[in-house]
């Protein structure tokens, strides 16, 4: 078992060395057509026809600088390609560093450390990937460096031993060597498929021009299309037919890393049920996933022409491979999916405050009652005590929204300061559904940075309490019945970071959720209740849309 | 003429072949080595996490005084450890204190629930998992390593050129043997 880099390199050499032939093939294949082609359409426009003209009547001298020329690009561009490849597949995907303030991006980097340990101690690097779809990826290139991505939705979905399973299956990948020639041949190809769409492009604009010059051009056009087209094609049915016993092979080293078959088992089982894209990338690189993002019905058949044309195996083969690995069957698995699911919490009923007056705390002695009018001249902070008039309970003007409104109006001057906007409190750091937010725990509203709101709306730990659903109901009703223009909004907030005004708007006019945002800080206030009336409305219309 | 050239070739089977064989002994031994000191890695890593721990389980814990304090004892007792049977008894020793302060840790759910002490547990859990892998990279090497030293040829040699087997990283107790991987 090869667990060395050294290792990796003369076990796989033959098959990379396949790949840059395949490469010098394509340049030099190119560069002749091309000169072909153009002989002889220079030789139809001198003379007028083609009649007399022999079958590649060109001196040998000049294929073979072609050739000469074909393997210094090749050399050029493998060596761009495969040395630089991670950092540039990872951009494609759009992959992000974890955040090590998010409780599941640092549980994910924790589990890429251990099944790092677990091979040895390489060095493998931890990516995720901005998306709700269900899926996980490994890369890796020449310079010894290598990477795991996995999807926020994963993230979510999966507990912590699935997940370990799931990293497993993609570092086995890795020290077997298949993700080093997938990334390799990835990689090289990827600049074919990129030349391959621009000329389909150019093709179908100049369909609309015709012209005795453009004939020629076009014509050249179209043979380099038809190349990289094969070329593409080719490279795929190659990768496509080592990979899908690679990925038995990986299972296999999986749970020779995690010693946990069940796990890996369930952790396929939900995401082969859910989406599981990649997000928005190009066809070549689904071989890198641990499921193909790209559903097939030949997926889940066997034989030949499946073999050749798709790149995963069948779900429910690898399901019985690692099911008899953990003496169990289907049914004890699906039971065992459904007891890991951790239900969402139930929000128990809050009861409505009614308007009263107050008895407030002044130098020690209480003073009273008064009415909200009354307490004009005296001099209220968020943290003075009061006590509502017929009530014991004694509390801090922060924790009563009539008077932090009060408080509001006439101007406070601690704006700035990262208080809360709406009643002045100081911020507190706190984790929502594992994303680092600031939060008042005077009136309960939330200051988020705009970057993460993606994954608030992936992740479901949080429970929803029946005034939240019904005042989502409320906004629905809003969204349903049309917004016509663009709404005139008060702004009356002012951002805890920088003090100026924020923009009020509708986060969108799907969802007409009412928030504050300071485009200069890139943060939104979302009042108390309106983050969860947002995550509902959007979780329900996801699910409305699955059925 | 054949004759000459048969016995150049053998001479050179005879010396090239051990040649081989001591090379991939030495590589083995070192993988070996390297597998053990990374434990050694891991356990540093979960000594330093444990005063903290204990730290913020003493704010809610007033009265487990006794858990806690067997914790740290055990904890100061595997920093101390010498030798390699002791080393291993020792942290044996703390994982037990540990699972038992985790036990206890279920009766104070505002403990459970306290943000500081989750990212604690991740930690720790973290680090147990990783002496853990280490403990199976290292025993993987430790049977690659056996498995070249005793088969033939290579065993007709290996006593000579100073290579013996390695001890495997074991269970001590009955019932370490018995008990399940904890999930914390």
């Amino acid at each position: 078992m090869p667990f060395s880099f050294v290792e990796i390199e003369e076990h796989k050499s033959w098959q990379i060395g396949f790949v840059f032939v395949g490469l010098v093939l394509f340049y030099f294949v190119g560069a002749s057509l091309l000169i072909v082609v153009t002989h002889y359409v220079l030789l139809y426009q001198a003379r007028g026809s083609l009649a007399n003209t022999g079958f590649l009547l060109l001196p040998p001298k000049i294929f073979i600088c072609t050739f000469l020329v074909a393997l210094a690009a090749a050399g050029l561009h493998w060596v761009y390609s495969i040395y630089q490849s991670i950092p540039h597949l990872l951009k494609i995907m759009r992959a992000t560093a974890p955040d090590p303030q998010d409780s599941y991006h640092k549980q994910l980097q924790n589990i890429v450390d251990e099944v790092s340990v677990a091979v040895g101690g390489r060095k493998i690097d931890c990516v995720v990937l901005p998306t709700s779809a269900l899926n996980a990826f490994s890369l890796a290139d020449f310079s010894g460096k290598a990477a795991i991505g996995v999807t926020e939705g994963l993230l979510t979905c999966l507990n912590r031993a699935q997940l370990e399973a799931v990293v497993g299956h993609e570092a086995g990948h890795i020290i077997m060597g298949d993700t080093l020639i997938e990334t390799a041949t990835v990689s090289a190809v990827s600049v074919f498929t990129g030349l391959n769409h621009f000329l389909g492009e150019a093709l179908r604009g100049s369909r609309t021009s015709r012209s005795e010059r453009g004939g020629g051009a076009i014509l050249l056009v179209l043979v380099l299309y038809l190349v990289t087209l094969v070329l593409r094609f080719l490279t795929y049915l190659i990768s496509m037919f080592i990979s899908r016993e690679c990925e038995y092979r990986a299972d296999a080293v999986a749970v020779r890393l995690v010693r946990d078959p069940l796990s890996l088992a369930q952790a396929l089982r939900k995401i082969s049920r859910g989406w599981r894209g990649g997000g928005d990338i190009y066809d070549s690189l689904e071989t890198l996933f641990i499921v193909s993002p790209n559903c097939n019905a030949l997926d889940e058949k066997e034989g030949f022409l499946a073999d050749l044309f798709s790149t995963h195996p069948p779900v429910t083969q690898r399901l019985k491979i690692l099911l008899s690995m953990a003496h169990a069957d289907l049914n004890t698995l699906d039971a065992s999916v459904k007891e890991n699911e951790v239900a969402r919490p139930t929000v128990p009923v809050i009861e409505k405050i009614t308007e009263p007056r107050w008895l407030i705390d002044v130098n020690g002695k209480w003073e009273g009652p008064f009415a909200a009018a009354a307490t004009l001249g005296m001099d209220l902070r968020y943290d003075t005590f009061i006590r509502r008039d017929g009530s014991g309970q004694v509390m801090m003007v922060s924790d009563d929204p009539d008077l932090i409104g009060l408080l509001r109006q006439r101007g406070e001057s601690s704006r700035g300061q990262n208080n809360c906007p709406r009643c002045l409190t100081p911020l507190a750091n706190a984790l929502y559904e594992g994303v680092p937010v600031e939060s008042c725990q005077a009136c309960g509203g939330v200051l988020l940075a705009d970057d993460k709101i993606l994954r608030i709306i992936i992740r479901h730990e949080q429970g929803f309490s029946a005034e939240v659903m019904r005042q989502a109901r409320l906004v629905q009703a809003v969204a349903q019945k049309g917004i016509l223009g663009v709404p005139k909004f008060h702004h009356e907030l002012s951002c805890p970071r920088c003090a100026q005004i924020m923009n009020r708007h509708f986060y969108s006019f799907v969802y007409p959720v009412e928030v504050d945002t300071c485009y200069l800080c890139n943060v939104t206030w979302y009042d108390k209740d309106e983050l969860e009336i947002l995550q509902y409305l959007i979780e329900s219309a996801e699910s409305a849309q699955q059925g | 003429m054949m004759t000459g050239l048969l016995l150049v070739i053998l001479v050179i089977l005879l010396v090239a072949a051990p040649i081989a064989i001591y090379n991939q002994l030495v590589v083995l031994r070192q993988r070996v080595k390297n597998g053990f000191s990374q434990i050694d890695v891991q356990l540093k890593r979960r000594h330093d996490l444990i005063p903290n721990l204990v730290e913020t389980a003493k704010g809610y814990m007033a009265h487990e005084r006794g858990t806690l304090d067997e914790v740290i004892k055990a904890r100061n007792m595997a920093i101390g450890a010498q030798g390699v049977a002791g080393q291993a008894q020792a942290e044996n020793m703390l994982s037990g204190a540990l699972k038992s302060l985790f036990a206890v840790v279920e009766n104070y759910p505002n403990l459970k629930a306290d943000t500081q002490m989750l990212a604690l547990q991740e930690e720790l859990t973290n680090t147990e998992n990783k002496i853990s892998f280490a403990r199976q990279y290292y025993n993987d090497e430790v049977m690659n390593y056996n498995t070249q030293v005793t088969v033939f040829p290579a065993n007709l040699m290996a006593g000579s050129f100073g290579f013996n087997k390695e001890e495997f990283f074991q269970a001590e107790t009955p019932e370490d043997r018995a008990a399940p991987k904890v999930q914390f």
